[in-house]
């Protein structure tokens, strides 16, 4: 979206709402237009591609500038300051501090070199804890490129305490099979938003964790209870005494024969069948699940007297699921009907220079680019259509279904100094724990 | 031309929200409250127009730590004050140059980073290798090790993976024969690390050496070698990968490749073929110097010690069979006639003498016959 577009539409956009009295709540709206986005992000794939994938920290931050821009509280919409030179920068130190990291973590594998397997923990807990670092740090990054008002957002703490924190809580997560999940996602969030400040405006989360255990626990239940099941009945008919002996020898292929079991007792098959059905309703219900987290977490956001209401619906996020899912199997037929032309036509046109008969570096070179390409292309298009049709539209409708009451409280809030560099959000994207 | 208007201004000070008026003079703009107290005076040449949605003229001031912002709604008096401020970006021309810029930097990056896989890595590793501890080989090698007997030890008739390992006469026998083969090799290599050399259990024609001076030599080898020239060729191409320390050489390039491709490049979605394709057409290459350079040194070791050089060349072509199937740049041996010829070219005539006796290559041939 240029300058121009704005310019150009500048009439027809309604005059700034007044400012509502401090008892009704404010209705969060989201400006943005679709269009704009489809044609940023189909450029982005493209320049991606060509790039190898430089081109992200421009695509990052015109997303960002994007639903920044699009999101809008009372007449007025967030901005995003931050600049993809910044996050090169802050991408390049975090290689020059993963690259010593991963040789650390190399020879000490060879030091602890016979239980080879713990110390693939050992690098896991590591990366793992960087990770987690490295999301507090990107975050207090966003926080302090964002604009609102005239003010910034900037985040306190310390990171290295918030990843001892999130690791910590791992191990109840853990234990209980994903059952202290709440408590801890609430203990996290009240960390990250007790240090989150607007100006000199603190923040804090209201959330609490058996609320959302509550809501979340039937399908914690639906998903979890097949596999429990399959472990039970899988238990039952299982030949424990020849499992012994399995063990006892230590032979891969007899452990396998007693969970193989014979024609009418199947203890493998239950097992997988069980978790089979888990991944399965796992799947179905990851929409309803988001949106349940969503809702909970969007009601549990203050920031000085200024509290925030949700009424999220579930159907939602389906609907953008479902959307995503049939745009992708469109996309599909139309990409297998173009390549298969492209394929014939390519075929057509090479058939004099080379023999496709037999083997030769020409064939196959152009047969492994052509996978090659033809392998990015569709992908990158599905990833588009889920950036489009999914994420922004999550954003879209959680933005929408939110509503701040005594918004007056962001009235009269005074600037503080703050910045911060990019490096968290370098590491996070070495690290594959970004977001937007 | 309208110069005056309405506007809203956000001091970057508080967030309060006030309704101003706004003049546009010559060189700069005006923000005055309504009770006509000067609020800001912005030169055009300090503001930068920023991202809004459609309907809003948002301007800040560039190079500014204090987030003021001027919002104008009144679309005339907005365009009137685009007019004066640089640069204006009224066709996204700014945008499309920085983007062609951007892809342009980018190819460069590129450029520079396959070269430096091509040719940097391979340098870098070769420099390197040599100045790293033998003893952090050797633990290299030890952690492989334990894998490779994983892998490799695939029977299930309850015989040992290593030949040779039993108490009878013949075996005894056999172990002497490698021992001495191996012996003269070693002599006249020159290693910086004492070798460990096994004969496996295992059908295939192959030899392969491990980080830490560990070949394990298949028993298919033996069965299929027709004299002791031919298996000690094969010996002697595996110890030159020993004295060029190829294992560390191969995991600082694999590391280096990994940086290169994975973590600088080729991290988008759809990426991870582009990286497999990458690394693996690189590591090949890379492989493929590494065993030309193993021939070269072994043939020169045969000479040295006696053998005859030219063995392993007619071996590999005898075994290499319909080779061909793999395109070249997949591969990770140079093709068996390059190698035969290469060989050939290296090798003087030999002095041929017998690095075994019939009867002890006679032993070493059934080394793997009994339990």
């Amino acid at each position: 979206m240029t300058i121009a577009d704005c310019v150009d539409t500048a009439a027809d956009a309604a005059p700034p709402d007044t400012p509502s009295l401090p008892s009704s709540p404010v209705r969060l709206r989201f400006v943005g237009h679709r269009g704009d986005y489809w044609r940023l992000m189909i450029r982005g794939g493209a320049l991606q591609a060509i790039t190898l994938g430089i081109y992200r920290f421009w695509l990052f931050t015109d997303m960002r500038r994007f639903l920044w821009a699009s999101t809008e509280v009372e007449g007025e919409t967030l901005e995003y300051t931050g600049t993809a030179a910044e996050l090169l920068i802050g991408f390049l130190m975090a290689i020059g501090i993963l690259v010593p990291v991963y040789a650390l973590l190399f020879v000490a594998s060879l030091e602890f070199g016979m239980v080879s397997q713990l110390s693939a923990i050992v690098a896991f807990v590591v990366l793992a804890g960087f990770g987690q670092y490295a999301a507090f740090r990107a975050r207090r990054y966003r926080l302090t490129r964002t604009v609102f008002r005239g003010l910034r957002f900037h985040q306190g703490g310390s990171a290295v305490r918030y990843a001892v924190r999130a690791m910590l809580w791992w191990i109840p997560i853990a234990i209980t099979l994903g059952l202290a999940s709440p408590w801890a996602t609430t203990n996290l969030e009240r960390y990250k938003m007790r240090n989150t400040f607007y100006g000199n405006l603190g923040g804090s989360f209201a959330g609490s964790g058996g609320r959302l255990f509550r809501r979340s626990i039937l399908v914690w239940l639906l998903v979890v209870s097949p596999l429990l099941l399959g472990l039970a009945a899988a238990a039952a008919v299982i030949d424990w005494p020849a499992a012994a002996r399995a063990l006892d020898r230590g032979n891969l292929t007899s452990v396998i024969a007693v969970l193989d079991g014979n024609d009418r007792t199947k203890p493998a098959f239950i097992l997988l069948g069980g978790a089979a059905w888990s991944v399965f309703i796992g799947f179905v219900l990851y929409p309803a699940y988001q949106a349940i987290v969503m809702r909970w977490w969007l009601g549990g956001l203050r920031l000085g007297g200024a509290a925030v209401a949700s009424d999220l619906r579930i159907r939602r996020y389906y609907g953008a699921y479902l959307r995503y899912l049939l745009y992708v199997l469109l996309f599909s037929i139309a990409f297998s009907i173009v390549g298969g032309i492209m394929l014939g036509s390519g075929y057509m046109a090479l058939r004099g220079q080379i023999d496709f008969d037999r083997t030769s570096l020409p064939r196959d070179g152009v047969a492994a680019g052509s996978l090659i390409v033809a392998y990015v292309i569709y992908i990158l298009g599905c990833s588009t259509f889920y950036q489009v049709v999914v994420k922004m539209r999550l954003w879209q409708v959680a933005v929408e279904s939110m509503l701040i009451s005594s918004l007056g409280a962001l009235d009269h809030v005074q600037a503080t100094e703050a910045t911060s560099s990019a490096v968290g959000e370098g590491l996070a994207d070495a690290l594959g724990t970004g977001s937007i | 031309m309208t110069t005056t208007g309405d506007g809203i201004f956000y001091d970057g000070r508080t967030s309060d929200r006030r309704k101003v008026a706004v003049d546009i003079g010559s060189d700069a703009v005006q923000v005055s409250a309504p009770d006509g107290a000067l609020l800001a005076q912005w030169r055009f040449t300090d503001i930068a127009p920023l991202t809004t949605p459609a309907g809003v003229l948002r301007l800040g001031l560039a190079n500014a730590t204090a987030a003021a912002r001027l919002e104008i709604h009144d679309r005339t008096l907005a365009g009137a004050l685009l007019a004066h401020v640089k640069p204006t970006d009224r066709t996204g021309l700014t945008d499309r140059r920085t983007r062609v810029k951007v892809v342009a930097f980018s190819l460069a990056a590129i450029a520079t980073l396959i070269g430096g896989a091509i040719w940097g890595v391979p340098l870098l590793a070769d420099r390197i290798a040599p100045h790293l501890p033998v003893a952090l080989e050797m633990r290299l090698g030890a952690a492989i090790d334990m894998e490779v007997r994983q892998a490799l030890d695939s029977s299930t008739d309850g015989k040992a993976f290593e030949c040779g390992t039993g108490d009878s006469s013949s075996a005894l026998a056999a172990r002497d024969a490698f021992a001495k083969l191996v012996a003269s090799l070693e002599g006249g290599a020159g290693l910086s690390l004492p070798l460990r050399t096994l004969v496996v259990r295992r059908p295939d024609v192959n030899a392969i050496t491990l980080p830490g001076g560990r070949i394990y030599v298949f028993n298919g080898l033996l069965t299929k070698a027709d004299s002791i020239d031919e298996v000690a060729g094969v010996l002697g191409h595996e110890i030159g990968h020993v004295a060029h320390r190829d294992g560390t050489k191969s995991v600082l390039e694999t590391a280096g490749l990994s940086l290169l491709f994975g973590m600088l490049l080729g991290d988008f979605t759809g990426g991870g073929a582009v990286i497999v394709a990458g690394k693996t057409v690189l590591r090949t290459a890379y492989s493929r110097a590494a065993e030309a350079a193993a021939d070269e040194f072994g043939a020169k070791l045969m000479y040295k010690v006696g053998g005859d050089p030219h063995a392993l060349g007619a071996f590999l072509l005898r075994i290499s069979g319909k080779s061909g199937a793999v395109p070249h740049f997949l591969l990770d041996h140079p093709q068996a006639q390059e190698r035969a010829d290469a060989i050939a070219r290296i090798a003087q005539p030999s002095p041929a003498r017998a690095l075994l006796t019939p009867t002890e290559w006679g032993a070493l041939k059934r080394i793997c016959a009994e339990g």
